[in-house]
């Protein structure tokens, strides 16, 4: 390398020296003094060290708290299928041979030849099961929080615990229920409210005729026999009717015929929501004296009790209502039902002229669910008992709290005539 | 002589001055920041901060990160202080660290520009470049030819050229023989000489060589 290049080479080290060397703002470098330092406190605080065994134990707890609650989150509910190879969540019972399907919370099902279902849904409370085909024996584990829905067409049946057998036949679109033990409830096309069937109960609907029926047990058992042609359907396997008698009963046991259920008959009952629903309040009064008012205050359905208690206020018979409302209560905890009892107890107290009683009613109403679709209700209702009890002094507060929560509600006005407001124009 | 009385001598302050840390050695200041104290710290970002960054500086050339990186040395000294046997020497294991640290950061360099994570793998200047405009452009035209170069080339050719380090420095604190720094020093001077030609931006300052050779 001649003496050229040394030159030149000493020149661009030398923009690189002067580079290097330059002065920085004395702020920049302050800074990273100063950055330096409050690592060195920070690293060389005892704290730190001190804390050091309780972070680590807290760590380990946190992980510790971790596994187990991955080990012990709730799991949905398992099941085994047995006779059958499983496509799946579908199961196809063979023609001949029925399947059973055994669930890990205690539950069954046994599919019977020819059936088809799907485990469409399987959570921590139950499952969801689509009957598609054929007849179900279903029974289910009863547990405080079981809740376990059979869809058979459009027919929904929620169940809490029970046996039955559950059939659908798509082609006829029938659906058949026979309770062995328990109630169900079933919601289906032709009833806004669930119908209720019980123990020994037999529930049919029929999509083509638009039927529904609930029969009892000694009316099936006085019906005539099913006749052969519609007892089963060798095609599909669906035995809509179930023609063979179970092992629960003796084979002498006649079937009610199908096509009796689509019109009224002494022997068909109807569900007694579907019965207010159409107006018959005494008619379902009348069931309930039936069956013995006791007897329904301790064994009769969320549902039913609902609509006893309607059937009675409708009619005029406060204390039936009253003690249907208080069963209610007492009986479904803190169930939708029971909590809306407690709104329906003040309308009945307060029917009755009992102030008092009706505004700790509605103020139960009120505390268990304040938000509620009978909020509004409750409140005008305290509002008018408060205004009847103790005049318009007392009840201008609720009078005001009611106007700020619905200012376009049903009582608005009596709330600002209480005020003593102008009505709005 | 005259010996000073004893009550000049009593009205002494008993309170000790603690020995100013800005005039403690080097191993001195090393001692004392492994015990964690903070003003000898400081002493030592005051004494060796400069050098430091001009290590890095000409190291990697303009870079937002320098600063980042002069950290990086100090952290490193605050951890390690305590295994610093040999606390003179302080200034070359500050400058090892600080060549190590270059060294990786190259290497960042050169994966960000496989990831095209930036054209050049340069991240945004500091505006810490030379105020003229000549001396700037001569500047980024210098480190583009030193990218052509690897990072041991590079950084002998700056330890020797820029640092004004002794070849048998350069090779230790690079960590090889003193052949092998030769050799990569000659390497890279003979590969900046051949580019810089090349560089309209450098052309002024090898005239101006030329000029006072001729």
């Amino acid at each position: 390398m001649n003496e050229r290049h040394e030159e030149g080479l000493s020149r661009v080290a030398a923009l690189m020296q002067r580079y290097a060397e330059a002065p920085v703002e004395p702020g920049l470098d302050q800074a990273g003094k100063l950055a330096l330092e409050r690592r060195l406190r920070a690293d060389a605080a005892p704290r730190s060290r001190a804390l050091r065994p309780l972070l680590v134990a807290l760590a380990l707890v946190a992980a510790a708290g971790l596994v187990l609650l991955v080990e012990l989150r709730p799991r949905a509910v398992s099941y085994e299928v047995r006779g059958t190879r499983s496509d799946g969540a579908y199961i196809s019972a063979p023609a001949a041979t029925p399947v059973t399907v055994t669930f890990s919370d205690g539950s069954s099902l046994e599919a019977g030849p020819g059936a088809r279902l799907r485990v469409e849904e399987a959570r921590v409370t139950g499952a969801r099961v689509l009957v598609e085909r054929g007849t179900t024996r279903v029974h289910v584990e009863h547990r405080p929080s079981s809740a376990w829905n059979f869809v058979a067409g459009p027919f929904d049946v929620h169940v809490t615990g029970t046996r039955f057998e559950l059939a659908w036949d798509p082609s006829t679109e029938a659906v058949d229920l026979r309770l062995l033990e328990g109630s169900v409830e079933v919601r289906g096309p032709f009833a806004e409210a669930p119908i209720a069937v019980r123990t020994g109960q037999r529930f049919h609907a029929d999509l083509s005729s638009r039927s529904m029926t609930v029969i009892d047990a000694l009316a099936a058992a006085a019906a005539p026999a099913v006749p052969a042609s519609s007892a089963s359907d060798a095609e599909d396997g669906a035995r809509p009717e179930a023609a063979a008698p179970s092992e629960d009963e003796p084979k002498a046991v006649a079937r009610p015929e199908p096509t009796a259920h689509a019109g009224p008959s002494p022997l068909v009952s109807e569900s007694w929501p579907v019965l207010v629903a159409r107006g018959q309040f005494e008619t379902v009064v009348a069931k309930a004296g039936e069956r013995g008012a006791s007897e329904c205050e301790r064994a009769c359905s969320a549902s039913d009790l609902r609509a006893l208690a309607d059937a009675a206020r409708y009619t005029g018979r406060s204390a039936m209502a009253e003690s249907a409302l208080l069963s209610l209560r007492r009986r479904f905890g803190t169930s939708r039902e029971s909590r809306s009892a407690a709104f329906w107890l003040g309308r009945v107290e307060e029917a009755r002229g009992a102030t008092a009683a009706a505004e700790r009613w509605y103020d139960t109403y009120l505390r268990e669910v304040p938000a509620g679709e009978l909020a509004a209700e409750a409140l005008a209702g305290k509002m008018r008992t408060v205004l009847a009890r103790d005049g318009r002094a007392a009840a201008a507060p609720l009078a005001t709290q009611y106007l700020a929560r619905y200012p376009n509600g049903v009582h608005a006005e009596s709330a600002r005539g209480i005020l003593g407001q102008t009505s709005r124009p | 002589m005259s010996q000073p009385p004893r009550a000049k001598l009593a009205a002494v302050p008993t309170a000790v001055t603690p020995f100013p840390a800005e005039r403690l050695s080097d191993a001195e200041l090393v001692r004392s920041a492994a015990r964690g104290d903070a003003d000898a710290v400081g002493v030592v970002w005051q004494r060796y901060a400069p050098l430091v960054r001009g290590v890095l500086r000409g190291a990697i050339g303009p870079d937002h990160a320098l600063e980042d990186l002069l950290q990086e040395v100090f952290v490193g000294f605050l951890k390690g202080a305590k295994n610093i046997h040999e606390g003179a020497a302080l200034r070359g294991y500050l400058v090892g660290v600080a060549v190590r640290l270059a060294a990786l950061e190259l290497r960042r360099r050169k994966i960000r520009r496989w990831v095209m994570l930036t054209p050049t793998g340069v991240l945004p200047e500091r505006s810490e470049l030379p105020a003229d405009s000549e001396g700037r452009a001569a500047l980024r035209a210098l480190y583009h030819v030193l990218d052509g170069v690897s990072s041991r080339r590079r950084l002998a050719f700056v330890l020797r050229h820029v640092q004004g380090l002794e070849i048998l420095d350069v090779a230790a604190t690079l960590g090889v023989s003193e052949s092998t720094a030769r050799r990569e020093l000659e390497r890279a001077r003979s590969y900046v000489l051949k580019r810089v030609e090349r560089e309209p931006a450098l052309k002024p300052y090898l005239e101006r060589a030329t000029g006072a050779a001729s």
